[in-house]
C-alpha cells in the first residue's frame, strides 16, 4: 500500500507555494488516509486537484502534451504570473509502512521557444539504517543529462553501478523510461504510484447514457463508463456482484433493491426497485444525486482501486443530510488494507462534519492573490474546540478558521 | 487591548455586530475580534458538562463546549462575547446568566 506523505507545488497557476503534508525539509506530520480541502469559490481548490493530475498526465504524455490540456492552456498560462522559475512538485512517498520514504523532484520550465521541457528530475532517499541527515539522489538529470543508481544504492554507497542518462527527448520524464526496466525497481514502484493517479469529477449525464457492452476493470473520472465497470465487476465474480448490490441498496434511500438484468443483446442494464412501484426502474430514469452516490459506492468496491483518489465537490446533487455519512464511508475505504488514500474538496460543512483537524486543510486566497494552505489543526483554538465535541463543519460554518489572532 | 470572541444567533446577526464594533468601539476585526454565527439560537443542554449533540449545532446548545474548548486556549486578555435576540427575553433560561460569567 503505497502511501503519499506530502507533497509541494510551486509556481503552478495560483500555487505560488504550497505545502500538503511532509516534505524531507519541513518536518510537518505526514499526510492522513483521508483529507479534504475546503475553501472558497477561486481560491485554488480545483486547481491543486489539476496539479495532481498534471503530475500524472506529464509521466503518461510528456510535459508539452500535460500543459497543452484544454483546461491548462499551455505552459506559459499554467506558470504563475509574473514569476521566471520553473514550475516545480516535490513529492515525498513511501511504497508501504515499513520502507525507507522516497522524494521525488520534477521541475518544468520553458525552453528559449516557450516549449515546456524537463529541467531538473532527481530521486532522493535515506541509506538503510540512516533515520535523519540528507538523502542521497539515486536519480538525478539536470537539463537531460545525469546519473542513475541501480538496484537499492545510491550515491554515497560506495562501488556500485550508476549509469549515465542522456535524455534524447526533453518532453518526456526520466522516470517514464527507467521505471520500465527492471533494474530500477525504485524508480518502478514510483512509476506505478504516480501513475495510478486517479481523479473523479462524476456527472450525471453521462453515467445515464446507454451503456455499452464490454468490460472495464476501472470507473473512469466522470463515470461515463458505469456500464461497463458493471459488467466487469459482475464477470469477475457474480456472487460478490449481487452482495455489493445488496449492500449499496441498503445505502440509497428509497431504494428496495438492484438487480442486474442482461439485454439481449449483450448490455448490463440495472433494475432499481423503488418503495411504492411495482416495475423497477431504470439507469436512465434515476435522479443524479442516486447515479451519483451509486457511483462512488462502486468506486468504493473497487477491489483493486488506484492508490491516490481525488475526488471534487461531491456534494454536488446529494442531500445534506447523506453527506457525514459519505464522508464516513470514504474513511472506512481509505482505511481498508488495499485501500487507497483519498483527497477530497468539498463546499459542504455536513462533510467535513465527518472528519477530525488533521483531515481538513483549507485554502485561502492571500492579498498577494497567491493560495495558502493551512491545515485546520494548525489553526489556534480549532483542536481544542474540536475536544469539547464541535464538529468541524460546525467549527467551519461558526468561522473558527478565519486567521484572526486568539 | 482586549480581543473578543463574539458567539452570534445566525449569519443575519454579523452584519449589525461587525458595525457596533466597528464603528462605536473602532475595533478592527481579525485584529481584535472575530464574530461566529451558528445555526440559530438552539437551547442549552440538559447537562452542559457532556460533549454537545453533533446533530444540534444552535448557539445556546454549543456553548457550554464553546467556553470550555476557548478556556483552554484563549489568554486572560480575551473575553468571549454571546450575543443573544431579545425578542423574547423571557425564554432566555436563568442559567445563560451564570454560565456566561
Amino acid at each position: 500500500m503505497a502511501i503519499l506523505e506530502g507533497i509541494q507545488i510551486q509556481n503552478y497557476r495560483a500555487l505560488r507555494e504550497v505545502t500538503l503534508g511532509k516534505t524531507f525539509d519541513n518536518g510537518a506530520e505526514p499526510l492522513p488516509r483521508l483529507m479534504a480541502v475546503i475553501g472558497a469559490n477561486g481560491t485554488g481548490k480545483s486547481t491543486l486537484m489539476d496539479a495532481l493530475g498534471f503530475v500524472g498526465d506529464c509521466l503518461q504524455e510528456g510535459v508539452q502534451a500535460a500543459c497543452d490540456k484544454p483546461q491548462r492552456g499551455g505552459f506559459e498560462r499554467l506558470r504563475t504570473q509574473g514569476v521566471h522559475g520553473p514550475i516545480q512538485f516535490e513529492v515525498r512517498y513511501r511504497e508501504n509502512g515499513e520502507s525507507r520514504p522516497i522524494s521525488y523532484t520534477l521541475h518544468i520550465d520553458g525552453d528559449r521557444h516557450g516549449r515546456p521541457v524537463v529541467v531538473y528530475e532527481r530521486l532522493r532517499q535515506r541509506r538503510k539504517g540512516q533515520s535523519s541527515g540528507q538523502p542521497h539522489s539515486f536519480l538525478l538529470i539536470e537539463n537531460g543529462r545525469g546519473t542513475v543508481w541501480a538496484g537499492e544504492a545510491s550515491a554515497s554507497a560506495e562501488g556500485t553501478r550508476h549509469d549515465q542518462v542522456a535524455m534524447s527527448d526533453r518532453q518526456v520524464l526520466g522516470i517514464a523510461t527507467l521505471g520500465t526496466l527492471a533494474d530500477h525497481p525504485r524508480i518502478s514502484a514510483f512509476r506505478e504510484f504516480l501513475s495510478g493517479w486517479y481523479l473523479s469529477y462524476f456527472v450525471p449525464d453521462l453515467a445515464r447514457a446507454q451503456p455499452m457492452s464490454g468490460a472495464e476493470p476501472h470507473l473512469d473520472r466522470t463515470g461515463e463508463n458505469l456500464g461497463k465497470y458493471l459488467q466487469f465487476i459482475q464477470r469477475s465474480n457474480p456472487d460478490a456482484f449481487k452482495a455489493m448490490l445488496s449492500r449499496i441498496a441498503r445505502k440509497i434511500p428509497g431504494l428496495l433493491r438492484i438487480e442486474p438484468m442482461p439485454a439481449p443483446d449483450k448490455r448490463l442494464l440495472l433494475a432499481f426497485h423503488a418503495t411504492g412501484y411495482a416495475e423497477p426502474f431504470f439507469q436512465q430514469d434515476m435522479s443524479d444525486g442516486t447515479l451519483k452516490l451509486l457511483a462512488y459506492m462502486l468506486l468504493m468496491e473497487d477491489p483493486d482501486p488506484a492508490p491516490l483518489i481525488g475526488i471534487e465537490e461531491p456534494e454536488n446533487g446529494l442531500h445534506h443530510q447523506l453527506l457525514a455519512d459519505l464522508a464516513r464511508e470514504f474513511k472506512d475505504f481509505a482505511r481498508r488494507a488495499k485501500g487507497p488514500q483519498v483527497l477530497i474538496t468539498t463546499h459542504a460543512p455536513n462533510f467535513v462534519d465527518a472528519l477530525t483537524p488533521q483531515e481538513v486543510w483549507i485554502l485561502e486566497k492571500g492579498s498577494d492573490g497567491f493560495s495558502k494552505l493551512a491545515r485546520a489543526a494548525d489553526i489556534p483554538g480549532v483542536k481544542a474546540l474540536f475536544d469539547e465535541g464541535i464538529p468541524m463543519g460546525s467549527l467551519w460554518f461558526s468561522n473558527h478558521f478565519g486567521t484572526g489572532q486568539p | 487591548m482586549t480581543y473578543f470572541e463574539v458567539l452570534v444567533e445566525g449569519a443575519s446577526d454579523v452584519p449589525a455586530v461587525r458595525e457596533v464594533l466597528v464603528r462605536r468601539f473602532g475595533l478592527v476585526e481579525g485584529q481584535d475580534f472575530r464574530i461566529h454565527p451558528h445555526k440559530g439560537r438552539g437551547s442549552l443542554p440538559a447537562n452542559p458538562l457532556v460533549r454537545p449533540d453533533p446533530r444540534h449545532q444552535g448557539l445556546l446548545h454549543q456553548l457550554p463546549a464553546k467556553l470550555q474548548g476557548f478556556g483552554r486556549y484563549l489568554g486572560h486578555e480575551a473575553c468571549v462575547l454571546v450575543v443573544v435576540d431579545a425578542d423574547n427575553t423571557l425564554t432566555l433560561p436563568p442559567e445563560t446568566v451564570s454560565l456566561a460569567e
